[in-house]
This record gives structure tokens, C-alpha cells and sequence, in this order.
């Protein structure tokens, strides 16, 4: 796929290119919206609206300025943050047991993309979400307080436990 | 590099390497066929775009104004007129030491009086004006007599006048034109013009200056010096003090308020969100404003004025949460500490507020599950808000005369705004951590209002251009700030402003 002539042409609503578009990126943001959704549905309408939302604001996009990719993933970082506010979660359904396990690199080799991303959605959603923004995504805790209207130690904090819980997810998959 | 650094950098570098490689097409990263249609449908559907209210309020009251303003200068330039020819009236009266219902002096160069022709009489069927019409002439037979004119050649030019020039003294004559000619941008006259110059002159300065249909005519100057005393000229104070009344320059007044605000959010309705009781109170804080006031007179009694200000505006929710705690979500986050997690939706002024709260409870502090969990917090949002009130005043006792009352309408607009402070209290012995994460989301939060504005204000003149003014206002939301179906958070408050302005 060229992929400057079918942003070019989906920016002229070129039904054709948008869908190649589409094709070509549905799988990585798919994966990129269920790492902050832990349901199935809630994370294929997090992507139907980032694309949506990717169609319209495609005439801002500056190659320039980054990867079409890395401008893709924001956008879709936005609207999944946008849904997660909206989300109502009365109670979150988790219980664990504390491991005191180190977890070494070669723990998570052993470790499947799909597995990982479970285990991520299934992070209460704070955690889940700053975990994402910090991590993967590589926004600082300044980025974050700012975006989630949060005090920087309070995205450290959620952070710090973020990783220590999912730490000991991976633990118990290898007892 | 510690063991346990290093872990940390490996953790962290496998997840982010993990994500910036593409990823292989499998099932359960698959979405479902109905995304693409669906995304299909929604570009290809035509939305609606909301009505640019903001904008049609600001063109409709740019107009408001401007017609005001083009009203009030309409009026302006009428009393312009009105005055300069009144003005340029009296003028001529005065130089030409027109008096009325006084007795004649000896000692007066020159008199207004009754023109007669040959001694006859002259009944004028409709009073003369001058100018604006407040003076005019009639007189009698017996007053023609004894105050007609004795010079054939003067009354050549004799026809249905209104004035009489009597002379006593040339050169006092002389003096008045070259007075009155300096007031009225005519050459003056130079001494040794003829007398009939003089007449000439006089005359078309008359003719010229004085916005009359009526022609003032000038009879023979070298007559005797006689008075009319029954002269029945309408006195010119009283053309004077009409001038005034008539000629009140309706003004325009620009100057600088200061005000505040305080108010609370009105909710109506039934909402549909489970969570609304948890909201106990939701107020506008003491907010200081300030800004630039211009008013504009409609007449005597009717003004119209815009306070355009901006004000940091603080809007505190508080909640009260009864949580029911529930020892199955519990984790174990150390050998005696437990943590659990509780989050919420909560439709506020500002927008659904959500909460994610984290407490720790110890070990050794025993909770029933079930067992409710009280706690109260607040939320602060802090705007910064544009405000554009147009108001209508009205003084019953006329302008600058103390109090008035206004009607306005006021469209506010949210430029900027950020959820400012978190206070979270409980009594509650088994919350040791207190930890609320809040997120706010704009959706239902519109960041414009309408309001209405009735309000007393009193205004007083401090000096020839200053004024004060005073203002208090009820403030009604007309729009809701928080969009639901059958729910709205609307405010009520009260506003103060003073002003102090400069007529322009």
C-alpha cells in the first residue's frame, strides 16, 4: 500500500483508500484499545471512533512532524481516554494474592502478545490507563496529570501499582 | 545497576518494544466486520451541525447596538440643527436687543418692533417664526401708530416682516452688524458703508443664518427711536429654556466596572444517572469580574448598556459517597494490608466527574462486607469566563437621577477550565489510604450560557462628564449547564457592578 496517496485520497473521502487504510491499521489499534478496554465490544467502539475521528482530522496530519503511526496511535489514545471518562464501573472485579516473584526478562519472553494484552485490560482502570499512557505510549507524568486532570504523584502512585500488580500477574502464570 | 534497576528497565523496555512492532493479523486481534460498516455509515451520514447560536447572539446584539448607536446619533444630529439654528436665532435677536414685555429705554440703540407699512397696520395671518418657531410677532393698530416707520424708501422692501429696526445711533448700528457679523463668520463691515450696505448685509446675514422660511426684512434704519411696549414677542428666556429642554444631547459613556458573582446550580428534572443524589450541593464560589461598560442614551428616561467582563469563576461540588464495601474485591497488597478499588460516574455541573477512589484497609481492622463506607468530597472546577451582558435601563426619574431599573440578557463563555482541588473526608477507621483519582469529561458540559438579568442599579453624576453607577442583579440560567434528557443543572446567583464612565 502507498501510503501517502491513500492518506491523500481518503482525505478527498475516497471511500476505497480509506478501507486500505483501515485494513492496514485495524489489527495494531485494535490492540491499542483493548490494552484500555477489558471487554471485546468496548474496545472494537473505541476503534470505530478513532477512525472515524482518524477520517475527518486526516488533512491535519504533518508527516513532517512524525509517523503516520505514532499520529495514528494519538488520536486513538484520545478517544479511548474520551470513552474511559464516560465508562461507569461500579466495583472492579479483582482479586490476587500477594508473590513476592522477581520478574526477569525472559519471564515475559515466554509470554504471548495476546496474554500481555489481557493481562493489561484487566488492570483495575487507573492503573490500566497510566500504565498504557506511561509505558507504552511514553507520555511523562507531567503529559498525564495534565491529560487526566491528576497531580503528578498521584499518576506516579498509580503507576508504581500498576506495575507491581502486573508484576505479580506474571508471577503467578509461571508458579 | 541494581538487580532490581535492572529488572525495572527490562519490564519497562519489553512493553515498550512489545507495542512498536506491527502486529500479525490473528483472530482475537481481528475486529468485527460490523466496525468497518459502521464506520461507513457515519462518514458517509451528512450530521447536522449545531445552530451557531453564539455567533447569531453576538450578530443580533452587534446590531442592537449599532442601531442604538445609529439612533442616537440620528437624534444628535437633529438637535445639532435644532440648536445651531436656535442658537443663530438668538443670536440676531440679541444683537438686534430685542427685548420683550420690558418697558423701552431711552437710552437702547435699537428696537425690535412690529414692521409697519406707511403707519398701517400690518396683521400677520399666522404668526412669524424664527428659527425653531418660539417667536413670533402681533400686534396692534394703535402699537402700529405710534411706532411706524417714517421713510418712504424703507418701506419699499417692506412685506410681511417681522422685525423693525429702530434706529437711534448710526454708529451703534454700525457696531451691532459688525458684531453680529463676527458671530456669524461675515465680514464685518468696514466704517464709512452706507447705511443701505449696512441694511444689505444685515439682511442677507439674517436671510443666510437664520434657518427660517420667513424672510426678516430690515425697514429704514434712520427713524426715531420709538418702542413698541406691547410688543408681543414671545420672551427669550423662554425660548432659551425651550432650546435647553429640546436641545439635551442624548450622550454615550464608556468607562471601566468591577462586580462579582455568587449563585448555585438549580437542578430540575429526573435524571436518568443513578448517581445524581450523591451530589448534595454544587455552588458558584464569590467570584470577582471586571471589564469595560458602555452605555448608550435612548432618550431621557431609556438607555441601553453592555458590560463586556471577565471573571475566574470557582463552581464546588460536593458529594457525599456511601459505598458499600465489599471484602470479595479486596487484593492483598502486603502481609497485613488490603486494597480495594471503587469507581464512579457522576453527572455534575461541570461535566460527569469520574472518581476512582483507592482505599487500604489494615489487617487487623475488621469490615463486614456490605458494610457501608461514608465519605464526603468535594470538586472544584476554575474558569475562566468571557461574559457579554446587554441590558436595557430605564429611569423613572430621568438620567443621572438616581436609581433605575434593567432587564438584561447574558451570554457567558467558558474559555478555559480545569477541575482545581479534591477534599476527600471519612470518618471511617478502616480507610487508612485515601486516594481518589478524578477524571472530568466534558460530555453534557457545554461551555456557553445564556442568562437573563433583571437588576436595580443607581447612578449618580460626579462630575460634567463623570458618572458612578451601581448595579445589582438577580442572574437566571436560560441553558443548562449539565445536558441530559429531562435533567438540568442551571444557575441562579446574583451579580453586583460599579461603574464609573465618561460621557464620550
Amino acid at each position: 500500500m502507498n501510503l501517502d496517496s491513500s492518506i491523500a485520497k481518503s482525505i478527498q473521502n475516497d471511500r476505497v483508500a480509506q478501507k486500505q487504510l483501515y485494513d492496514y491499521y485495524k489489527h495494531d489499534m485494535f490492540v491499542l484499545c483493548k490494552r484500555y478496554f477489558n471487554t471485546t465490544s468496548d474496545a472494537e467502539d473505541a476503534l470505530q471512533d478513532g477512525f472515524i475521528k482518524l477520517f475527518k482530522e486526516l488533512s491535519q496530519y504533518e508527516s513532517s512532524r512524525g509517523t503516520f503511526k505514532a499520529w495514528m496511535s494519538k488520536v486513538f489514545v484520545n478517544i479511548c481516554l474520551e470513552k474511559l471518562r464516560k465508562k461507569n464501573v461500579f466495583i472492579q472485579d479483582y482479586d490476587e494474592k500477594a508473590l513476592n516473584l522477581s520478574c526477569e526478562h525472559s519471564v515475559l519472553s515466554d509470554l504471548n502478545l495476546k496474554e500481555i494484552v489481557e493481562m493489561i485490560s484487566n488492570l483495575p482502570p487507573g492503573y490500566r490507563t497510566i500504565f498504557n499512557l506511561n509505558i507504552i505510549e511514553g507520555y511523562t507524568h507531567q503529559e498525564i496529570s495534565n491529560m487526566l486532570n491528576i497531580s503528578i504523584n498521584t499518576s506516579k502512585t498509580q503507576l508504581m501499582k500498576a506495575k507491581n500488580l502486573l508484576k505479580r500477574k506474571i508471577e503467578l502464570i509461571f508458579l | 545497576m541494581t538487580t532490581e534497576s535492572n529488572n525495572k528497565d527490562n519490564f519497562e523496555k519489553f512493553f515498550q518494544k512489545l507495542f512498536e512492532s506491527k502486529v500479525t493479523a490473528e483472530e482475537w486481534n481481528s475486529p468485527g466486520d460490523k466496525v468497518w460498516s459502521n464506520i461507513e455509515k457515519s462518514l458517509t451520514k451528512n450530521k447536522k451541525r449545531n445552530p451557531l447560536v453564539i455567533p447569531l447572539l453576538f450578530v443580533f446584539g452587534s446590531l442592537l447596538v449599532f442601531s442604538a448607536l445609529l439612533f442616537n446619533y440620528q437624534k444628535d444630529i437633529n438637535d445639532l440643527r435644532m440648536s445651531l439654528a436656535a442658537c443663530q436665532n438668538d443670536k440676531v435677536l440679541s444683537s438686534l436687543n430685542v427685548e420683550s414685555n420690558t418697558e423701552p429705554k431711552s437710552d437702547q440703540g435699537y428696537q425690535a418692533q412690529p414692521f409697519t407699512k406707511n403707519s398701517e397696520t400690518v396683521n400677520h395671518p399666522t404668526p412669524i417664526t424664527i428659527g425653531k418657531g418660539y417667536s413670533h410677532l402681533h400686534h396692534s393698530k394703535a402699537n402700529d401708530k405710534a411706532y411706524s416707520s417714517g421713510s418712504a424708501t424703507s418701506n419699499t422692501t417692506a412685506s410681511s416682516t417681522s422685525i423693525n429696526i429702530v434706529k437711534k445711533d448710526s454708529s451703534n448700528l454700525q457696531s451691532l452688524v459688525t458684531n453680529a457679523a463676527k458671530d456669524t463668520n461675515i465680514d464685518p463691515i468696514t466704517p464709512g458703508d452706507s447705511m443701505g450696505s449696512h441694511q444689505e448685509l444685515l439682511e442677507s446675514m439674517i436671510i443666510n443664518n437664520v434657518s427660517s422660511t420667513k424672510i426678516l426684512e430690515i425697514p429704514q434704519t434712520d427713524i426715531e427711536n420709538s418702542i413698541d411696549t406691547n410688543l408681543n414677542f414671545k420672551p427669550l428666556s423662554d425660548v432659551q429654556v425651550h432650546n435647553a429642554t429640546t436641545n439635551k444631547k442624548m450622550k454615550t459613556f464608556l468607562g471601566l466596572n468591577i462586580g462579582n458573582y455568587i449563585g448555585q446550580s438549580i437542578k430540575n428534572g429526573e435524571p436518568t444517572h443513578s448517581l445524581v443524589e450523591l451530589i448534595t450541593e454544587e455552588k458558584l464560589n464569590y467570584s470577582m469580574a471586571m471589564g469595560i461598560t458602555a452605555k448608550f442614551d435612548l432618550n431621557d428616561k431609556w438607555n441601553i448598556a453592555i458590560h463586556p467582563r471577565v471573571s475566574r469563576r470557582n463552581f464546588t461540588t460536593t458529594y457525599i459517597l456511601q459505598i458499600p464495601y465489599s471484602r470479595n474485591t479486596e487484593r492483598i497488597v502486603s502481609s497485613n494490608e488490603y486494597e480495594n478499588d471503587f469507581t464512579h460516574n457522576l453527572p455534575t455541573s461541570m461535566g460527569s466527574v469520574n472518581t476512582h477512589l483507592v482505599v487500604t484497609r489494615n489487617i487487623n481492622h475488621d469490615v463486614h462486607d456490605n458494610e457501608p463506607l461514608v465519605m464526603d468530597f468535594n470538586t472544584t472546577l476554575s474558569s475562566l469566563i468571557v461574559s457579554l451582558p446587554l441590558q436595557l435601563d430605564y429611569f423613572p426619574m430621568g438620567k443621572n437621577k438616581g436609581w433605575y431599573g434593567s432587564l438584561g440578557i447574558q451570554a457567558d463563555v467558558d474559555l478555559q477550565n480545569k477541575l482545581q482541588t479534591t477534599r476527600l473526608n471519612s470518618l471511617h477507621q478502616i480507610i487508612k489510604e485515601k486516594e481518589m483519582l478524578q477524571i472530568r469529561d466534558a460530555e453534557g458540559y457545554k461551555n456557553w450560557q445564556l442568562y437573563i438579568s433583571p437588576g436595580i442599579g443607581y447612578e449618580k453624576s460626579i462630575s460634567k462628564n463623570w458618572i458612578l453607577s451601581f448595579q445589582a442583579n438577580y442572574i437566571q440560567g436560560l441553558t443548562s449547564i449539565y445536558r441530559e434528557e429531562n435533567f438540568t443543572h442551571k444557575i441562579g446567583g446574583a451579580s453586583a457592578l460599579v461603574s464609573i464612565l465618561r460621557s464620550l
